[in-house]
Protein backbone atom coordinates (compact mmCIF):
# COMPACT_ATOMS: atom_id res chain seq x y z
CA UNK A 1 0.00 0.00 0.00
CA UNK A 2 1.61 3.24 -0.58
CA UNK A 3 2.24 6.00 1.76
CA UNK A 4 -1.15 8.20 2.58
CA UNK A 5 1.11 11.20 3.12
CA UNK A 6 4.06 12.68 1.03
CA UNK A 7 5.98 16.26 1.07
CA UNK A 8 7.31 17.85 -1.97
CA UNK A 9 8.78 21.02 -1.60
CA UNK A 10 6.59 22.31 -4.71
CA UNK A 11 3.43 21.30 -5.96
CA UNK A 12 2.30 22.56 -9.68
CA UNK A 13 -1.58 22.37 -10.19
CA UNK A 14 -2.87 22.57 -14.02
CA UNK A 15 -6.13 22.81 -14.83
CA UNK A 16 -6.37 20.49 -17.84
CA UNK A 17 -6.55 17.03 -17.37
CA UNK A 18 -3.07 16.54 -16.45
CA UNK A 19 -1.17 13.27 -16.11
CA UNK A 20 -0.17 13.01 -12.17
CA UNK A 21 3.78 13.15 -12.26
CA UNK A 22 6.23 13.25 -9.67
CA UNK A 23 9.73 13.96 -10.36
CA UNK A 24 11.86 14.14 -6.93
CA UNK A 25 11.08 16.89 -5.08
CA UNK A 26 7.87 18.64 -7.40
CA UNK A 27 4.60 16.55 -8.20
CA UNK A 28 1.94 17.97 -10.57
CA UNK A 29 -1.38 17.23 -10.16
CA UNK A 30 -4.52 17.81 -11.89
CA UNK A 31 -7.37 20.56 -10.37
CA UNK A 32 -9.86 18.15 -10.53
CA UNK A 33 -8.61 15.48 -8.87
CA UNK A 34 -8.01 17.96 -5.41
CA UNK A 35 -10.82 17.26 -2.80
CA UNK A 36 -9.36 19.41 -0.09
CA UNK A 37 -6.65 22.11 0.61
CA UNK A 38 -5.29 24.09 3.02
CA UNK A 39 -2.11 26.64 3.47
CA UNK A 40 0.57 23.34 2.83
CA UNK A 41 -1.47 20.28 1.99
CA UNK A 42 -3.96 19.12 -0.60
CA UNK A 43 -5.86 15.87 -0.44
CA UNK A 44 -5.88 14.15 -3.59
CA UNK A 45 -7.16 10.89 -5.47
CA UNK A 46 -5.17 8.16 -6.36
CA UNK A 47 -6.46 5.10 -7.86
CA UNK A 48 -5.98 3.41 -3.61
CA UNK A 49 -7.86 6.04 -2.48
CA UNK A 50 -7.13 9.43 -0.69
CA UNK A 51 -3.56 10.66 -0.54
CA UNK A 52 -2.40 14.03 1.17
CA UNK A 53 0.73 15.93 0.02
CA UNK A 54 2.09 18.51 1.99
CA UNK A 55 4.29 20.47 0.01
CA UNK A 56 6.25 24.19 1.42
CA UNK A 57 5.06 25.99 -2.29
CA UNK A 58 2.10 25.29 -4.49
CA UNK A 59 1.82 26.71 -7.89
CA UNK A 60 -1.53 26.79 -9.52
CA UNK A 61 -3.46 28.96 -11.86
CA UNK A 62 -5.31 32.76 -11.10
CA UNK A 63 -8.69 31.60 -12.11
CA UNK A 64 -9.36 28.71 -8.97
CA UNK A 65 -10.15 30.96 -6.59
CA UNK A 66 -11.53 28.84 -4.33
CA UNK A 67 -8.02 27.20 -4.37
CA UNK A 68 -6.17 29.98 -4.12
CA UNK A 69 -7.99 31.00 -0.79
CA UNK A 70 -7.90 27.59 0.78
CA UNK A 71 -3.60 27.42 0.25
CA UNK A 72 -4.07 30.83 1.83
CA UNK A 73 -3.16 33.18 -1.46
CA UNK A 74 -6.53 35.08 -1.17
CA UNK A 75 -5.64 37.46 1.70
CA UNK A 76 -8.18 39.54 1.84
CA UNK A 77 -12.04 40.57 0.98
CA UNK A 78 -10.83 42.01 -2.12
CA UNK A 79 -10.89 38.85 -3.83
CA UNK A 80 -14.41 37.99 -2.70
CA UNK A 81 -17.27 39.64 -2.27
CA UNK A 82 -18.04 40.42 1.72
CA UNK A 83 -21.12 38.54 3.19
CA UNK A 84 -23.37 37.70 6.58
CA UNK A 85 -21.49 34.85 7.99
CA UNK A 86 -24.11 32.04 7.85
CA UNK A 87 -24.25 28.56 10.11
CA UNK A 88 -23.11 24.92 9.52
CA UNK A 89 -26.28 24.48 8.79
CA UNK A 90 -26.90 27.40 6.11
CA UNK A 91 -23.47 26.75 4.68
CA UNK A 92 -24.64 22.93 3.29
CA UNK A 93 -27.13 24.14 1.93
CA UNK A 94 -25.47 26.23 -0.15
CA UNK A 95 -22.39 23.87 -0.96
CA UNK A 96 -25.82 21.55 -2.38
CA UNK A 97 -27.13 24.60 -4.02
CA UNK A 98 -26.62 24.36 -8.17
CA UNK A 99 -22.51 25.76 -8.81
CA UNK A 100 -23.64 29.02 -10.49
CA UNK A 101 -20.92 31.95 -10.58
CA UNK A 102 -23.24 33.60 -7.78
CA UNK A 103 -23.02 30.66 -5.71
CA UNK A 104 -19.93 30.51 -5.91
CA UNK A 105 -18.48 34.12 -5.27
CA UNK A 106 -20.48 33.21 -1.62
CA UNK A 107 -18.57 30.21 -1.30
CA UNK A 108 -15.68 32.04 -1.37
CA UNK A 109 -17.21 34.77 0.93
CA UNK A 110 -17.90 32.56 3.35
CA UNK A 111 -14.53 31.20 2.46
CA UNK A 112 -12.87 34.21 4.43
CA UNK A 113 -15.44 33.93 7.11
CA UNK A 114 -15.14 30.47 8.41
CA UNK A 115 -11.21 29.72 7.29
CA UNK A 116 -10.32 27.24 4.38
CA UNK A 117 -11.53 24.25 5.52
CA UNK A 118 -14.59 23.63 3.43
CA UNK A 119 -14.27 20.88 0.58
CA UNK A 120 -13.91 21.90 -2.87
CA UNK A 121 -15.20 18.77 -3.69
CA UNK A 122 -17.91 15.85 -2.27
CA UNK A 123 -15.80 13.38 -0.93
CA UNK A 124 -17.87 10.16 -0.45
CA UNK A 125 -17.63 9.02 2.79
CA UNK A 126 -16.68 5.75 1.30
CA UNK A 127 -13.08 6.99 0.23
CA UNK A 128 -12.42 9.12 3.38
CA UNK A 129 -13.29 5.92 6.15
CA UNK A 130 -10.86 4.12 3.68
CA UNK A 131 -7.93 6.11 4.98
CA UNK A 132 -5.90 4.36 7.17
CA UNK A 133 -7.64 2.01 9.70
CA UNK A 134 -8.82 1.54 13.47
CA UNK A 135 -9.24 4.46 16.01
CA UNK A 136 -6.09 6.75 15.55
CA UNK A 137 -5.14 7.74 19.47
CA UNK A 138 -6.77 11.26 20.32
CA UNK A 139 -4.71 14.29 19.69
CA UNK A 140 -3.67 15.68 22.75
CA UNK A 141 -4.97 18.86 23.88
CA UNK A 142 -2.49 21.90 22.61
CA UNK A 143 -1.49 24.43 25.32
CA UNK A 144 0.84 27.61 25.29
CA UNK A 145 4.10 27.42 27.33
CA UNK B 1 -16.12 58.78 31.67
CA UNK B 2 -18.10 57.13 33.97
CA UNK B 3 -16.65 53.80 34.86
CA UNK B 4 -18.82 50.43 33.53
CA UNK B 5 -20.10 48.01 36.14
CA UNK B 6 -19.53 45.55 34.13
CA UNK B 7 -16.73 44.79 31.17
CA UNK B 8 -16.83 40.89 29.50
CA UNK B 9 -13.81 40.34 27.50
CA UNK B 10 -14.85 38.21 24.64
CA UNK B 11 -18.03 38.27 22.11
CA UNK B 12 -19.00 34.49 22.12
CA UNK B 13 -22.03 32.90 23.56
CA UNK B 14 -20.56 32.30 27.20
CA UNK B 15 -19.89 36.43 26.95
CA UNK B 16 -22.79 37.35 25.25
CA UNK B 17 -25.08 35.33 28.08
CA UNK B 18 -23.38 37.09 30.61
CA UNK B 19 -23.70 41.00 29.27
CA UNK B 20 -27.24 40.24 28.80
CA UNK B 21 -27.64 38.54 32.19
CA UNK B 22 -25.83 41.26 33.31
CA UNK B 23 -27.73 44.52 31.67
CA UNK B 24 -31.03 42.74 32.28
CA UNK B 25 -30.61 43.56 36.58
CA UNK B 26 -29.82 46.94 34.97
CA UNK B 27 -26.13 46.93 35.09
CA UNK B 28 -23.95 49.17 32.63
CA UNK B 29 -22.16 46.89 31.02
CA UNK B 30 -19.53 46.69 27.92
CA UNK B 31 -18.68 43.64 25.84
CA UNK B 32 -15.19 43.85 24.33
CA UNK B 33 -15.05 41.14 20.98
CA UNK B 34 -11.25 41.13 19.32
CA UNK B 35 -12.60 39.78 16.62
CA UNK B 36 -16.35 39.41 15.75
CA UNK B 37 -18.63 37.77 17.87
CA UNK B 38 -19.21 34.63 17.16
CA UNK B 39 -16.07 34.13 15.28
CA UNK B 40 -14.98 31.27 17.27
CA UNK B 41 -16.16 28.12 18.89
CA UNK B 42 -19.40 29.73 19.50
CA UNK B 43 -20.26 30.26 15.84
CA UNK B 44 -18.58 26.73 15.08
CA UNK B 45 -20.03 24.69 17.22
CA UNK B 46 -22.64 21.30 16.42
CA UNK B 47 -25.21 23.07 18.00
CA UNK B 48 -25.49 19.98 20.46
CA UNK B 49 -27.66 21.03 23.68
CA UNK B 50 -26.80 18.06 25.33
CA UNK B 51 -27.50 16.65 29.13
CA UNK B 52 -26.37 13.46 28.26
CA UNK B 53 -23.13 11.49 29.95
CA UNK B 54 -22.26 15.18 31.47
CA UNK B 55 -19.52 15.19 34.12
CA UNK B 56 -21.24 14.84 37.62
CA UNK B 57 -20.62 18.45 38.48
CA UNK B 58 -22.22 20.04 35.32
CA UNK B 59 -25.38 17.81 35.80
CA UNK B 60 -27.46 20.30 37.63
CA UNK B 61 -26.16 22.98 35.42
CA UNK B 62 -26.92 21.51 32.54
CA UNK B 63 -30.24 20.60 33.63
CA UNK B 64 -31.00 23.95 34.27
CA UNK B 65 -29.40 25.18 31.03
CA UNK B 66 -31.88 23.22 29.17
CA UNK B 67 -34.89 24.28 31.30
CA UNK B 68 -33.82 28.01 29.31
CA UNK B 69 -33.59 26.39 25.93
CA UNK B 70 -36.92 25.64 26.26
CA UNK B 71 -38.03 29.44 26.94
CA UNK B 72 -35.82 31.40 24.48
CA UNK B 73 -37.87 32.49 22.60
CA UNK B 74 -39.74 34.57 25.85
CA UNK B 75 -36.35 35.67 27.45
CA UNK B 76 -34.57 36.55 24.21
CA UNK B 77 -36.85 36.66 21.38
CA UNK B 78 -35.48 34.04 19.55
CA UNK B 79 -36.09 30.20 20.08
CA UNK B 80 -32.58 29.88 18.43
CA UNK B 81 -33.80 27.03 16.35
CA UNK B 82 -33.97 24.61 19.42
CA UNK B 83 -35.28 21.25 18.38
CA UNK B 84 -35.70 19.12 21.36
CA UNK B 85 -34.93 15.99 19.49
CA UNK B 86 -33.69 13.89 22.00
CA UNK B 87 -30.06 12.83 22.66
CA UNK B 88 -28.81 9.16 22.50
CA UNK B 89 -25.64 7.22 23.36
CA UNK B 90 -25.46 4.39 21.54
CA UNK B 91 -23.80 0.75 22.68
CA UNK B 92 -22.01 -1.17 20.10
CA UNK B 93 -20.77 -4.00 22.64
CA UNK B 94 -22.17 -5.76 25.78
CA UNK B 95 -19.40 -3.92 27.74
CA UNK B 96 -20.74 -0.87 26.38
CA UNK B 97 -23.65 -1.63 28.06
CA UNK B 98 -21.92 -2.42 31.52
CA UNK B 99 -21.07 0.89 31.09
CA UNK B 100 -24.13 2.47 30.39
CA UNK B 101 -25.67 0.40 33.46
CA UNK B 102 -22.94 1.99 35.86
CA UNK B 103 -23.37 5.19 34.48
CA UNK B 104 -27.44 5.26 35.07
CA UNK B 105 -27.08 3.21 39.01
CA UNK B 106 -24.36 6.42 39.18
CA UNK B 107 -26.66 9.25 38.34
CA UNK B 108 -29.74 7.61 40.33
CA UNK B 109 -27.44 7.54 43.56
CA UNK B 110 -27.26 11.19 42.81
CA UNK B 111 -30.63 11.71 42.34
CA UNK B 112 -30.83 12.50 38.86
CA UNK B 113 -32.86 10.30 36.56
CA UNK B 114 -33.06 11.94 33.03
CA UNK B 115 -31.04 9.57 31.53
CA UNK B 116 -32.69 6.07 30.58
CA UNK B 117 -30.94 2.71 29.42
CA UNK B 118 -32.97 1.26 26.53
CA UNK B 119 -31.91 -2.51 25.45
CA UNK B 120 -31.31 -3.45 21.93
CA UNK B 121 -35.02 -4.22 20.63
CA UNK B 122 -35.54 -0.86 22.32
CA UNK B 123 -32.87 0.99 21.24
CA UNK B 124 -33.85 -0.11 17.60
CA UNK B 125 -37.29 1.06 17.54
CA UNK B 126 -36.05 4.24 18.71
CA UNK B 127 -33.70 4.77 16.14
CA UNK B 128 -34.48 2.41 13.59
CA UNK B 129 -31.72 4.48 11.64
CA UNK B 130 -28.77 3.15 13.69
CA UNK B 131 -26.85 -0.58 12.58
CA UNK B 132 -29.07 -3.55 13.75
CA UNK B 133 -25.96 -5.13 15.71
CA UNK B 134 -26.78 -2.25 18.41
CA UNK B 135 -26.44 -3.63 21.99
CA UNK B 136 -28.43 -0.99 23.19
CA UNK B 137 -28.33 2.98 24.10
CA UNK B 138 -29.14 5.68 27.19
CA UNK B 139 -31.31 8.37 26.04
CA UNK B 140 -31.76 12.27 27.57
CA UNK B 141 -35.17 12.63 26.22
CA UNK B 142 -35.44 16.63 26.88
CA UNK B 143 -32.09 17.35 24.98
CA UNK B 144 -31.82 18.49 21.27
CA UNK B 145 -30.26 20.69 19.21
CA UNK B 146 -29.69 24.45 18.14
CA UNK B 147 -28.49 26.78 15.65
CA UNK B 148 -24.92 27.86 16.91
CA UNK B 149 -24.43 31.37 15.21
CA UNK B 150 -27.45 32.32 15.40
CA UNK B 151 -28.01 31.78 18.85
CA UNK B 152 -24.33 33.78 19.37
CA UNK B 153 -26.31 36.62 17.53
CA UNK B 154 -29.59 36.75 19.38
CA UNK B 155 -28.02 36.57 22.80
CA UNK B 156 -25.68 39.86 21.70
CA UNK B 157 -28.95 41.26 20.31
CA UNK B 158 -30.58 40.79 23.64
CA UNK B 159 -28.15 41.86 25.69
CA UNK B 160 -28.38 45.50 23.56
CA UNK B 161 -31.71 45.44 23.80
CA UNK B 162 -31.31 45.31 27.87
CA UNK B 163 -28.94 48.44 26.89
CA UNK B 164 -25.04 46.50 26.95
CA UNK B 165 -22.28 48.11 24.46
CA UNK B 166 -20.89 45.62 22.30
CA UNK B 167 -17.57 46.57 20.54
CA UNK B 168 -15.98 44.35 18.12
CA UNK B 169 -12.34 44.47 16.90
CA UNK B 170 -11.21 45.41 19.85
CA UNK B 171 -8.98 43.71 22.19
CA UNK B 172 -8.01 44.13 26.04
CA UNK B 173 -4.30 43.56 26.01
CA UNK B 174 -3.48 44.79 29.83
CA UNK B 175 -5.15 45.11 33.05
CA UNK B 176 -4.69 47.17 36.68
CA UNK B 177 -6.37 47.43 39.53
CA UNK B 178 -6.82 51.12 40.21
CA UNK B 179 -8.61 52.46 43.33
CA UNK B 180 -10.78 49.89 43.45
CA UNK B 181 -11.69 49.59 39.18
CA UNK B 182 -9.94 47.67 37.06
CA UNK B 183 -8.53 49.36 34.45
CA UNK B 184 -8.22 47.44 31.45
CA UNK B 185 -5.83 48.45 28.20
CA UNK B 186 -7.28 48.14 24.77
CA UNK B 187 -5.52 47.42 21.36
CA UNK B 188 -5.76 50.58 20.18
CA UNK B 189 -4.28 52.13 22.79
CA UNK B 190 -7.27 53.17 24.67
CA UNK B 191 -8.63 52.48 28.55
CA UNK B 192 -12.03 51.76 29.95
CA UNK B 193 -12.32 51.84 33.42
CA UNK B 194 -14.55 49.32 35.38
CA UNK B 195 -15.91 47.78 38.62
CA UNK B 196 -15.88 43.92 37.47
CA UNK B 197 -14.57 41.99 34.93
CA UNK B 198 -16.21 38.47 33.16
CA UNK B 199 -13.09 36.75 31.27
CA UNK B 200 -15.36 34.69 28.23
CA UNK B 201 -12.09 35.04 26.16
CA UNK B 202 -12.78 31.13 25.32
CA UNK B 203 -9.46 29.29 24.36
CA UNK B 204 -7.42 32.59 24.97
CA UNK B 205 -8.81 32.33 28.54
CA UNK B 206 -5.09 31.93 29.72
CA UNK B 207 -3.97 34.67 28.15
CA UNK B 208 -6.60 37.03 29.59
CA UNK B 209 -5.99 35.53 32.69
CA UNK B 210 -2.22 35.96 32.69
CA UNK B 211 -3.16 39.79 31.72
CA UNK B 212 -4.25 40.13 35.83
CA UNK B 213 -1.66 37.53 36.73
CA UNK B 214 -4.03 34.48 37.38
CA UNK B 215 -2.83 31.21 36.15
CA UNK B 216 -4.28 27.77 35.04
CA UNK B 217 -3.52 25.32 32.76
CA UNK B 218 -6.22 25.74 30.24
CA UNK B 219 -5.29 24.39 26.61
CA UNK B 220 -7.08 24.05 23.36
CA UNK B 221 -8.16 21.94 20.77
CA UNK B 222 -9.11 22.51 16.50
CA UNK B 223 -12.23 19.84 17.18
CA UNK B 224 -13.49 19.19 13.57
CA UNK B 225 -17.15 18.69 12.00
CA UNK B 226 -18.12 16.88 9.01
CA UNK B 227 -21.08 16.96 6.89
CA UNK B 228 -23.03 14.99 4.42
CA UNK B 229 -24.96 15.86 1.28
CA UNK B 230 -28.81 16.20 2.20
CA UNK B 231 -29.97 12.46 2.64
CA UNK B 232 -33.82 11.50 3.15
CA UNK B 233 -34.49 11.36 6.43
CA UNK B 234 -33.44 8.33 8.65
CA UNK B 235 -32.83 9.79 12.23
CA UNK B 236 -34.40 12.44 14.19
CA UNK B 237 -32.11 12.26 17.32
CA UNK B 238 -28.34 13.00 18.30
CA UNK B 239 -26.79 10.09 18.74
CA UNK B 240 -23.54 9.02 20.19
CA UNK B 241 -21.11 6.21 20.39
CA UNK B 242 -19.80 4.64 24.30
CA UNK B 243 -16.31 3.67 23.46
CA UNK B 244 -15.56 5.73 20.33
CA UNK B 245 -16.07 9.66 20.06
CA UNK B 246 -18.89 10.66 17.60
CA UNK B 247 -22.24 13.31 17.49
CA UNK B 248 -24.31 12.68 14.36
CA UNK B 249 -27.14 14.31 13.91
CA UNK B 250 -29.38 15.05 10.86
CA UNK B 251 -30.70 18.29 9.95
CA UNK B 252 -34.58 19.28 9.23
CA UNK B 253 -32.93 19.98 5.32
CA UNK B 254 -31.33 16.28 5.63
CA UNK B 255 -27.61 16.92 6.02
CA UNK B 256 -26.23 14.79 8.32
CA UNK B 257 -23.15 16.39 10.96
CA UNK B 258 -20.03 14.28 12.32
CA UNK B 259 -18.38 14.83 15.04
CA UNK B 260 -17.80 14.81 18.55
CA UNK B 261 -14.18 14.37 18.86
CA UNK B 262 -11.56 14.56 16.33
CA UNK B 263 -9.58 17.01 16.41
CA UNK B 264 -7.01 18.88 13.80
CA UNK B 265 -4.29 21.58 14.63
CA UNK B 266 -5.12 24.68 15.91
CA UNK B 267 -3.06 28.25 15.92
CA UNK B 268 -3.79 30.62 18.08
CA UNK B 269 -1.84 33.54 17.36
CA UNK B 270 -3.48 33.67 13.85
CA UNK B 271 -7.20 31.81 14.93
CA UNK B 272 -6.52 29.45 12.17
CA UNK B 273 -7.00 25.70 12.05
CA UNK B 274 -5.78 22.35 9.88
CA UNK B 275 -7.84 19.72 9.05
CA UNK B 276 -6.45 16.45 9.84
CA UNK B 277 -7.37 13.78 7.38
CA UNK B 278 -6.48 10.19 9.21
CA UNK B 279 -8.52 11.82 12.55
CA UNK B 280 -11.73 13.04 9.85
CA UNK B 281 -11.30 9.32 8.26
CA UNK B 282 -11.98 7.55 11.63
CA UNK B 283 -15.04 9.54 12.27
CA UNK B 284 -16.36 8.70 8.96
CA UNK B 285 -15.63 5.02 10.11
CA UNK B 286 -17.14 5.25 13.03
CA UNK B 287 -20.37 6.82 11.78
CA UNK B 288 -20.59 4.43 8.77
CA UNK B 289 -20.38 1.34 10.98
CA UNK B 290 -23.45 2.52 13.08
CA UNK B 291 -25.61 4.06 10.50
CA UNK B 292 -25.65 2.24 7.77
CA UNK B 293 -27.75 5.25 5.85
CA UNK B 294 -24.68 7.37 5.01
CA UNK B 295 -21.92 4.65 3.83
CA UNK B 296 -23.14 5.84 -0.15
CA UNK B 297 -23.17 9.84 0.87
CA UNK B 298 -20.83 12.06 0.42
CA UNK B 299 -18.98 15.01 2.58
CA UNK B 300 -19.70 17.61 1.62
CA UNK B 301 -18.31 20.28 4.14
CA UNK B 302 -15.81 20.01 6.32
CA UNK B 303 -14.54 22.44 9.16
CA UNK B 304 -12.90 23.19 12.64
CA UNK B 305 -13.54 26.06 15.29
CA UNK B 306 -10.88 26.69 18.55
CA UNK B 307 -12.13 25.74 21.66
CA UNK B 308 -10.95 25.72 25.19
CA UNK B 309 -10.05 22.78 27.52
CA UNK B 310 -8.88 22.06 30.95
CA UNK B 311 -7.00 18.52 31.85
CA UNK B 312 -10.51 17.80 33.86
CA UNK B 313 -12.32 18.71 30.65
CA UNK B 314 -15.24 20.99 32.93
CA UNK B 315 -14.71 24.88 32.72
CA UNK B 316 -13.77 27.44 34.86
CA UNK B 317 -16.62 29.44 36.84
CA UNK B 318 -15.27 31.41 39.63
CA UNK B 319 -14.10 34.74 40.82
CA UNK B 320 -10.49 35.15 41.06
CA UNK B 321 -8.63 34.03 44.29
CA UNK B 322 -6.54 37.63 43.93
CA UNK B 323 -9.80 39.97 43.01
CA UNK B 324 -13.14 39.20 44.02
CA UNK B 325 -14.47 41.52 40.81
CA UNK B 326 -12.58 39.57 38.48
CA UNK B 327 -14.68 36.24 37.42
CA UNK B 328 -13.76 33.52 35.24
CA UNK B 329 -15.89 32.12 32.89
CA UNK B 330 -13.81 30.23 29.92
CA UNK B 331 -12.52 26.57 29.73
CA UNK B 332 -15.87 25.66 27.97
CA UNK B 333 -14.75 22.44 25.50
CA UNK B 334 -17.25 20.37 23.71
CA UNK B 335 -20.23 20.47 25.27
CA UNK B 336 -20.37 24.16 26.71
CA UNK B 337 -22.93 25.76 24.12
CA UNK B 338 -25.94 24.12 26.03
CA UNK B 339 -24.83 25.34 29.40
CA UNK B 340 -24.34 29.10 27.88
CA UNK B 341 -28.27 30.59 28.76
CA UNK B 342 -27.27 29.39 32.67
CA UNK B 343 -23.52 30.13 33.06
CA UNK B 344 -24.11 33.86 31.69
CA UNK B 345 -26.49 34.26 34.62
CA UNK B 346 -24.14 32.76 37.18
CA UNK B 347 -20.90 34.62 35.73
CA UNK B 348 -23.40 37.78 36.06
CA UNK B 349 -24.58 37.03 39.39
CA UNK B 350 -20.59 36.43 40.32
CA UNK B 351 -19.57 39.84 38.89
CA UNK B 352 -22.50 41.87 40.88
CA UNK B 353 -22.10 39.70 44.47
CA UNK B 354 -25.08 38.03 44.25
CA UNK B 355 -26.09 35.08 46.15
CA UNK B 356 -25.30 31.99 44.71
CA UNK B 357 -28.09 29.54 42.95
CA UNK B 358 -25.77 26.81 42.02
CA UNK B 359 -22.77 24.56 43.40
CA UNK B 360 -19.70 25.90 41.41
CA UNK B 361 -16.74 24.87 43.39
CA UNK B 362 -15.66 22.11 41.02
CA UNK B 363 -15.03 24.79 38.53
CA UNK B 364 -12.66 26.40 40.78
CA UNK B 365 -10.02 28.49 38.95
CA UNK B 366 -7.87 27.35 41.83
CA UNK B 367 -8.65 24.10 41.44
CA UNK B 368 -5.49 22.69 39.63
CA UNK B 369 -3.04 24.38 42.29
CA UNK B 370 -4.63 22.34 44.93
CA UNK B 371 -2.57 18.74 45.58
CA UNK B 372 -4.91 16.33 44.96
CA UNK B 373 -8.05 16.48 42.46
CA UNK B 374 -10.17 13.62 41.69
CA UNK B 375 -11.34 12.73 38.34
CA UNK B 376 -14.73 14.55 37.57
CA UNK B 377 -16.77 12.86 35.00
CA UNK B 378 -17.56 9.39 34.68
CA UNK B 379 -17.79 9.07 31.01
CA UNK B 380 -16.22 10.63 27.86
CA UNK B 381 -17.49 14.12 26.66
CA UNK B 382 -17.98 14.66 22.99
CA UNK B 383 -19.06 17.40 22.02
CA UNK B 384 -22.58 17.62 20.65
C1 LIG C 1 -16.50 22.29 16.16
C2 LIG C 1 -17.10 22.48 17.51
C3 LIG C 1 -18.28 21.80 17.84
C4 LIG C 1 -18.86 21.99 19.10
N1 LIG C 1 -20.06 21.38 19.37
C5 LIG C 1 -20.70 21.64 20.54
C6 LIG C 1 -21.97 21.08 20.79
O1 LIG C 1 -22.52 20.39 19.94
N2 LIG C 1 -22.57 21.35 21.97
C7 LIG C 1 -21.97 22.12 22.93
O2 LIG C 1 -22.56 22.30 24.00
N3 LIG C 1 -20.78 22.69 22.70
C8 LIG C 1 -20.12 22.46 21.52
N4 LIG C 1 -18.89 23.02 21.28
C9 LIG C 1 -18.28 23.84 22.33
C10 LIG C 1 -18.83 25.23 22.35
O3 LIG C 1 -18.85 25.77 21.05
C11 LIG C 1 -17.96 26.08 23.27
O4 LIG C 1 -17.82 25.47 24.53
C12 LIG C 1 -18.57 27.46 23.48
O5 LIG C 1 -18.98 28.04 22.26
C13 LIG C 1 -17.54 28.36 24.15
O6 LIG C 1 -18.01 29.68 24.14
P1 LIG C 1 -17.08 30.85 24.60
O7 LIG C 1 -17.89 32.09 24.55
O8 LIG C 1 -16.42 30.47 25.89
O9 LIG C 1 -15.87 30.87 23.54
P2 LIG C 1 -15.73 31.59 22.11
O10 LIG C 1 -16.95 31.46 21.30
O11 LIG C 1 -14.46 31.09 21.52
O12 LIG C 1 -15.59 33.12 22.49
C14 LIG C 1 -14.44 33.67 23.08
C15 LIG C 1 -14.20 35.01 22.41
O13 LIG C 1 -13.19 35.75 23.13
C16 LIG C 1 -12.52 36.57 22.21
N5 LIG C 1 -11.27 37.03 22.81
C17 LIG C 1 -10.18 36.28 23.12
N6 LIG C 1 -9.22 37.05 23.68
C18 LIG C 1 -9.71 38.32 23.73
C19 LIG C 1 -9.18 39.56 24.20
N7 LIG C 1 -7.95 39.65 24.74
N8 LIG C 1 -9.95 40.68 24.08
C20 LIG C 1 -11.20 40.61 23.54
N9 LIG C 1 -11.74 39.45 23.08
C21 LIG C 1 -11.01 38.31 23.17
C22 LIG C 1 -12.34 35.65 21.01
O14 LIG C 1 -12.09 36.38 19.82
C23 LIG C 1 -13.66 34.88 21.00
O15 LIG C 1 -14.59 35.43 20.08
C24 LIG C 1 -18.25 22.85 20.05
C25 LIG C 1 -17.06 23.51 19.73
C26 LIG C 1 -16.50 23.34 18.48
C27 LIG C 1 -15.24 24.08 18.15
Amino acid sequence: MSALRRHYTRIIVCTEDTAPARDGDVAIVALNTIWHAEPGAVWISEPDGIVELTCDHVDLPETALRLRQAIGLVQDTTEAPIAERIDPFGLASLLDSPATPERDAQLLAQGQEIGPVAFLRAIPVARLAAYGTGQPPPRPRQEEP
Amino acid sequence: MKPYDLVVIGGGLQGLSTAFWSAREGARVLVLERDRIGRHASGFSAGGVRTLGRALPEVPLALDALDLWTQLDKLIGDDCGFVASGQVKLAETPDDMRILEQRVALLRAHGFEHEVLHDGPSIRALVPGADPSVAGGLVAARDGYAEPYRTTRAFGRAAMKAGADIREGWAVVGADHVKNLWKLRLSDGSDVRTRAVVNAAGAWGRRTARLFGDEFPLGFNALMMMLTEALPPFITQVAGATSRPLSFKQTAQGHVMIGGGPKGIADLHTGRVRLDIARLAASARTARDLFPAIRHAAIVHAWAGIEAIMPDEIPVIGRSSRAPDLVYLCGFSGHGFELAPLTGRIAADLAAERDMTHPIAAFSPDRFAQPSRSATHAMPQPAG
